[in-house]
Protein backbone atom coordinates (compact mmCIF):
# COMPACT_ATOMS: atom_id res chain seq x y z
CA UNK A 1 0.00 0.00 0.00
CA UNK A 2 3.02 2.21 0.73
CA UNK A 3 3.55 2.47 -3.47
CA UNK A 4 -0.11 3.27 -4.36
CA UNK A 5 -0.54 7.29 -4.74
CA UNK A 6 -3.24 9.19 -3.05
CA UNK A 7 -5.71 8.42 -6.15
CA UNK A 8 -4.96 4.94 -5.78
CA UNK A 9 -5.44 4.47 -2.21
CA UNK A 10 -9.06 6.42 -2.38
CA UNK A 11 -9.98 4.10 -4.98
CA UNK A 12 -9.16 1.30 -2.88
CA UNK A 13 -10.69 2.43 0.39
CA UNK A 14 -13.81 2.86 -1.93
CA UNK A 15 -14.27 -0.76 -2.22
CA UNK A 16 -14.02 -0.89 1.74
CA UNK A 17 -10.39 -1.62 1.77
CA UNK A 18 -9.25 -1.43 5.42
CA UNK A 19 -4.97 -1.52 4.82
CA UNK A 20 -5.72 1.42 1.88
CA UNK A 21 -7.96 3.39 4.88
CA UNK A 22 -5.02 2.59 7.22
CA UNK A 23 -2.41 3.73 4.65
CA UNK A 24 -3.89 6.76 4.04
CA UNK A 25 -4.34 7.45 8.11
CA UNK A 26 0.07 6.57 8.65
CA UNK A 27 0.28 8.76 5.32
CA UNK A 28 -1.44 12.00 6.94
CA UNK A 29 -1.69 12.10 10.53
CA UNK A 30 1.23 13.61 11.32
CA UNK A 31 -0.06 16.51 9.08
CA UNK A 32 -3.11 16.74 10.25
CA UNK A 33 -2.04 16.91 13.91
CA UNK A 34 0.44 19.42 13.07
CA UNK A 35 -2.33 21.43 11.11
CA UNK A 36 -4.57 21.20 14.43
CA UNK A 37 -1.79 22.20 16.64
CA UNK A 38 -0.90 25.14 14.27
CA UNK A 39 -4.28 26.40 14.81
CA UNK A 40 -3.57 26.63 18.36
CA UNK A 41 -5.59 23.46 19.91
CA UNK A 42 -4.78 22.07 22.88
CA UNK A 43 -3.94 17.92 22.66
CA UNK A 44 -7.20 17.02 23.24
CA UNK A 45 -8.70 18.91 20.72
CA UNK A 46 -6.23 18.54 17.86
CA UNK A 47 -6.72 14.59 18.64
CA UNK A 48 -11.11 15.03 18.15
CA UNK A 49 -10.01 17.16 14.96
CA UNK A 50 -7.63 14.38 13.32
CA UNK A 51 -10.95 12.03 14.59
CA UNK A 52 -13.64 13.99 12.93
CA UNK A 53 -11.05 14.26 10.02
CA UNK A 54 -11.30 10.78 9.72
CA UNK A 55 -14.62 10.42 10.07
CA UNK A 56 -15.80 13.35 7.56
CA UNK A 57 -13.52 11.69 4.86
CA UNK A 58 -15.26 8.38 5.08
CA UNK A 59 -18.90 9.80 5.18
CA UNK A 60 -17.36 12.08 2.08
CA UNK A 61 -14.98 9.61 0.20
CA UNK A 62 -17.55 9.13 -2.53
CA UNK A 63 -17.95 13.00 -2.76
CA UNK A 64 -14.38 13.64 -3.45
CA UNK A 65 -13.87 14.89 -7.01
CA UNK A 66 -10.18 14.60 -7.43
CA UNK A 67 -8.51 12.18 -5.56
CA UNK A 68 -5.06 13.14 -6.58
CA UNK A 69 -5.97 16.07 -4.01
CA UNK A 70 -6.77 13.83 -1.02
CA UNK A 71 -3.73 15.58 1.25
CA UNK A 72 -5.13 19.22 0.65
CA UNK A 73 -8.81 18.28 1.09
CA UNK A 74 -7.63 16.62 4.19
CA UNK A 75 -5.96 19.66 5.22
CA UNK A 76 -8.53 22.09 4.35
CA UNK A 77 -10.72 19.86 6.12
CA UNK A 78 -8.93 19.73 9.17
CA UNK A 79 -7.90 23.47 9.36
CA UNK A 80 -11.62 24.63 9.05
CA UNK A 81 -13.11 22.34 12.12
CA UNK A 82 -10.23 23.20 14.21
CA UNK A 83 -10.42 27.18 13.29
CA UNK A 84 -14.30 26.67 14.80
CA UNK A 85 -13.04 24.62 17.71
CA UNK A 86 -10.65 27.19 19.02
CA UNK A 87 -13.74 29.91 18.66
CA UNK A 88 -16.26 27.33 20.45
CA UNK A 89 -13.14 26.81 23.44
CA UNK A 90 -12.20 30.32 23.61
CA UNK A 91 -15.75 31.28 24.43
CA UNK A 92 -15.66 28.60 27.21
CA UNK A 93 -11.60 29.13 28.56
CA UNK A 94 -11.05 32.73 28.61
CA UNK A 95 -8.60 33.04 31.51
CA UNK A 96 -5.13 32.16 31.07
CA UNK A 97 -4.45 31.63 34.83
CA UNK A 98 -0.29 31.56 34.57
CA UNK A 99 0.40 34.47 32.32
CA UNK A 100 2.89 35.06 29.70
CA UNK A 101 6.13 32.69 29.92
CA UNK A 102 9.78 35.05 31.53
CA UNK A 103 10.91 35.97 28.03
CA UNK A 104 14.58 34.65 28.93
CA UNK A 105 13.48 31.32 29.95
CA UNK A 106 13.94 28.44 28.16
CA UNK A 107 10.44 26.88 26.68
CA UNK A 108 9.17 23.57 27.05
CA UNK A 109 9.97 23.41 23.40
CA UNK A 110 13.57 24.12 24.16
CA UNK A 111 14.24 22.25 27.39
CA UNK A 112 12.98 18.78 25.38
CA UNK A 113 15.31 20.08 22.32
CA UNK A 114 19.11 18.66 23.60
CA UNK A 115 21.00 19.48 20.70
CA UNK A 116 21.99 23.45 20.22
CA UNK A 117 21.80 23.50 15.95
CA UNK A 118 17.70 21.77 16.99
CA UNK A 119 17.16 24.77 19.96
CA UNK A 120 18.76 27.22 17.31
CA UNK A 121 15.85 26.21 14.26
CA UNK A 122 13.13 26.00 17.31
CA UNK A 123 13.71 29.63 18.18
CA UNK A 124 14.01 30.91 14.77
CA UNK A 125 10.64 29.44 13.89
CA UNK A 126 8.68 30.67 16.59
CA UNK A 127 9.87 33.91 15.75
CA UNK A 128 8.37 33.58 12.35
CA UNK A 129 4.88 35.26 11.68
CA UNK A 130 1.82 32.69 11.41
CA UNK A 131 1.69 33.13 7.78
CA UNK A 132 5.25 31.76 7.64
CA UNK A 133 5.14 29.40 10.76
CA UNK A 134 1.72 28.13 8.95
CA UNK A 135 3.23 27.62 5.30
CA UNK A 136 6.99 25.96 6.51
CA UNK A 137 4.91 23.83 8.42
CA UNK A 138 2.94 22.60 5.93
CA UNK A 139 5.48 22.22 2.74
CA UNK A 140 7.82 20.39 5.91
CA UNK A 141 5.24 17.53 6.70
CA UNK A 142 3.80 17.48 3.01
CA UNK A 143 6.60 18.54 0.14
CA UNK A 144 4.44 17.00 -2.89
CA UNK A 145 1.51 19.56 -2.33
CA UNK A 146 1.05 21.97 -5.00
CA UNK A 147 0.93 25.52 -4.71
CA UNK A 148 -2.74 25.05 -5.28
CA UNK A 149 -3.49 22.74 -2.53
CA UNK A 150 -1.27 24.82 0.10
CA UNK A 151 -3.13 27.84 -0.95
CA UNK A 152 -6.53 26.78 -0.87
CA UNK A 153 -5.59 24.85 2.95
CA UNK A 154 -4.43 28.45 4.23
CA UNK A 155 -7.04 30.55 2.69
CA UNK A 156 -3.80 32.52 0.72
CA UNK A 157 -4.40 33.93 -2.80
CA UNK A 158 -2.42 30.69 -4.67
CA UNK A 159 0.21 33.41 -6.94
CA UNK A 160 1.50 34.82 -3.75
CA UNK A 161 2.28 31.63 -2.33
CA UNK A 162 5.73 30.88 -4.19
CA UNK A 163 7.19 33.92 -3.52
CA UNK A 164 5.96 33.91 0.34
CA UNK A 165 7.23 30.72 0.60
CA UNK A 166 10.71 31.71 -0.69
CA UNK A 167 10.34 34.70 1.33
CA UNK A 168 9.73 32.45 4.64
CA UNK A 169 12.21 30.34 4.24
CA UNK A 170 15.11 32.87 3.68
CA UNK A 171 13.98 34.60 6.82
CA UNK A 172 13.83 31.06 8.84
CA UNK A 173 17.75 30.05 6.96
CA UNK A 174 19.10 34.14 8.15
CA UNK A 175 17.93 33.53 11.52
CA UNK A 176 19.43 29.97 11.99
CA UNK A 177 22.48 31.99 10.60
CA UNK A 178 22.27 34.68 12.82
CA UNK A 179 21.54 32.50 16.04
CA UNK A 180 24.77 30.58 15.21
CA UNK A 181 27.01 33.67 15.04
CA UNK A 182 25.21 34.60 18.89
CA UNK B 1 8.96 21.72 -2.79
CA UNK B 2 11.70 20.27 -1.10
CA UNK B 3 14.57 21.56 1.24
CA UNK B 4 16.93 20.28 4.20
CA UNK B 5 16.20 22.97 6.02
CA UNK B 6 11.99 21.78 5.69
CA UNK B 7 13.35 18.46 6.12
CA UNK B 8 15.23 19.59 9.39
CA UNK B 9 12.49 21.44 10.42
CA UNK B 10 9.62 18.49 10.39
CA UNK B 11 12.35 16.63 12.36
CA UNK B 12 12.43 19.23 14.82
CA UNK B 13 8.32 19.82 14.80
CA UNK B 14 8.38 16.18 15.26
CA UNK B 15 10.72 15.97 18.75
CA UNK B 16 8.64 19.17 19.78
CA UNK B 17 4.94 18.06 19.19
CA UNK B 18 5.01 14.52 18.53
CA UNK B 19 1.66 13.36 17.14
CA UNK B 20 0.45 11.21 20.33
CA UNK B 21 1.09 7.56 20.02
CA UNK B 22 -2.74 6.55 20.50
CA UNK B 23 -3.77 8.56 17.35
CA UNK B 24 -1.25 6.26 14.99
CA UNK B 25 -3.38 3.11 15.73
CA UNK B 26 -5.81 4.22 12.87
CA UNK B 27 -9.03 3.81 13.94
CA UNK B 28 -11.71 1.75 12.12
CA UNK B 29 -12.93 1.65 8.50
CA UNK B 30 -15.97 3.46 9.61
CA UNK B 31 -18.88 2.67 6.69
CA UNK B 32 -20.24 5.77 5.12
CA UNK B 33 -24.00 6.41 5.80
CA UNK B 34 -26.93 6.82 3.66
CA UNK B 35 -27.67 9.97 5.05
CA UNK B 36 -29.02 13.44 2.70
CA UNK B 37 -26.37 15.80 4.38
CA UNK B 38 -28.34 18.86 5.90
CA UNK B 39 -26.66 22.40 5.32
CA UNK B 40 -25.24 24.43 7.57
CA UNK B 41 -27.13 27.48 8.16
CA UNK B 42 -25.72 28.75 11.43
CA UNK B 43 -23.23 28.50 14.16
CA UNK B 44 -23.27 30.70 17.36
CA UNK B 45 -19.39 29.14 17.62
CA UNK B 46 -18.89 31.25 14.28
CA UNK B 47 -20.91 34.08 15.06
CA UNK B 48 -23.20 35.09 17.61
CA UNK B 49 -26.51 35.46 16.99
CA UNK B 50 -28.37 38.69 17.82
CA UNK B 51 -29.47 39.62 20.51
CA UNK B 52 -27.33 36.67 22.56
CA UNK B 53 -25.16 38.10 25.81
CA UNK B 54 -21.63 36.84 26.78
CA UNK B 55 -19.54 33.99 25.80
CA UNK B 56 -21.67 31.25 28.03
CA UNK B 57 -21.22 27.66 27.20
CA UNK B 58 -23.89 27.08 25.34
CA UNK B 59 -23.69 26.69 21.33
CA UNK B 60 -26.53 26.76 19.10
CA UNK B 61 -26.39 25.55 15.61
CA UNK B 62 -29.30 25.48 12.82
CA UNK B 63 -29.52 22.98 9.81
CA UNK B 64 -31.89 22.77 7.18
CA UNK B 65 -32.63 21.07 3.76
CA UNK B 66 -35.66 21.35 1.43
CA UNK B 67 -38.25 20.50 3.69
CA UNK B 68 -36.66 20.25 7.51
CA UNK B 69 -34.90 22.80 9.53
CA UNK B 70 -33.17 21.57 12.76
CA UNK B 71 -32.02 23.83 15.64
CA UNK B 72 -29.58 22.16 17.60
CA UNK B 73 -28.36 24.26 21.23
CA UNK B 74 -25.38 22.04 23.00
CA UNK B 75 -24.57 23.02 26.62
CA UNK B 76 -21.28 21.72 28.07
CA UNK B 77 -21.59 23.10 31.83
CA UNK B 78 -22.12 19.95 32.64
CA UNK B 79 -20.95 17.43 30.19
CA UNK B 80 -22.26 17.64 26.69
CA UNK B 81 -26.43 18.10 26.63
CA UNK B 82 -28.07 18.42 23.20
CA UNK B 83 -31.52 19.99 23.39
CA UNK B 84 -33.21 19.66 19.47
CA UNK B 85 -36.12 20.70 17.39
CA UNK B 86 -37.12 19.60 14.18
CA UNK B 87 -39.44 21.58 12.41
CA UNK B 88 -42.01 20.57 10.68
CA UNK B 89 -42.73 18.04 13.50
CA UNK B 90 -43.51 14.69 11.73
CA UNK B 91 -42.40 12.02 14.72
CA UNK B 92 -39.05 9.83 13.92
CA UNK B 93 -35.79 9.57 16.16
CA UNK B 94 -32.79 11.40 16.22
CA UNK B 95 -29.70 8.91 15.58
CA UNK B 96 -26.68 10.51 17.72
CA UNK B 97 -22.94 9.01 16.65
CA UNK B 98 -19.95 9.56 17.78
CA UNK B 99 -16.57 7.68 17.30
CA UNK B 100 -17.24 4.31 19.54
CA UNK B 101 -20.66 4.58 19.76
CA UNK B 102 -24.49 6.43 19.66
CA UNK B 103 -27.59 6.46 21.20
CA UNK B 104 -30.98 7.29 20.06
CA UNK B 105 -33.61 9.89 21.05
CA UNK B 106 -37.65 10.08 20.24
CA UNK B 107 -38.94 13.37 18.91
CA UNK B 108 -42.04 14.36 20.51
CA UNK B 109 -45.10 15.46 18.51
CA UNK B 110 -43.70 19.43 19.05
CA UNK B 111 -40.50 18.43 17.20
CA UNK B 112 -38.20 18.52 20.09
CA UNK B 113 -35.94 16.11 21.48
CA UNK B 114 -32.89 15.69 23.65
CA UNK B 115 -30.28 13.82 24.55
CA UNK B 116 -27.74 13.67 27.58
CA UNK B 117 -24.97 12.79 28.43
CA UNK B 118 -22.81 12.59 25.40
CA UNK B 119 -19.01 12.67 25.09
CA UNK B 120 -17.24 15.47 24.08
CA UNK B 121 -15.28 15.40 20.74
CA UNK B 122 -17.03 14.70 17.45
CA UNK B 123 -20.71 14.03 17.30
CA UNK B 124 -22.80 13.67 13.88
CA UNK B 125 -27.11 13.94 14.33
CA UNK B 126 -28.94 11.85 12.14
CA UNK B 127 -32.99 13.03 11.42
CA UNK B 128 -34.57 9.65 11.00
CA UNK B 129 -38.47 10.92 9.91
CA UNK B 130 -41.35 8.35 8.40
CA UNK B 131 -41.23 8.37 4.96
CA UNK B 132 -38.39 10.66 4.38
CA UNK B 133 -34.78 10.23 3.50
CA UNK B 134 -32.40 10.46 6.83
CA UNK B 135 -31.10 13.60 7.11
CA UNK B 136 -27.57 13.98 8.70
CA UNK B 137 -25.71 17.40 10.09
CA UNK B 138 -22.53 15.66 9.42
CA UNK B 139 -19.92 15.12 11.67
CA UNK B 140 -18.58 18.40 13.90
CA UNK B 141 -16.62 18.68 17.29
CA UNK B 142 -18.07 19.73 20.52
Amino acid sequence: MRDLTNAELVAHAKLHSDPAWQEIVRRHLPLLWSTARSAGLREADAADVCQFTWLTLAENLHRIRTPAKLSGWLITTARHEALRVRKVRGRELPVDLWGPPEPDFPSPEELVLADERARRLWRAFAGLTDQCRDILRLVAYAPDLTYQDVAEALGMPVNNLGSTRSRCLAVLRRRVEAEARV
Amino acid sequence: MTDDLLGDLKSLLDRVDPTPTRLSAPPAFPPPGDHVPLDWCSDSAVATPTGMRGAGTSRSLRFTSDHTTIDLRLDTDLGVRALGLVHPPRGGSVLISWPDGGSTSGIDTVGWFRADPLPAGPLRFVVRQPGLPDLSTGWFVQ
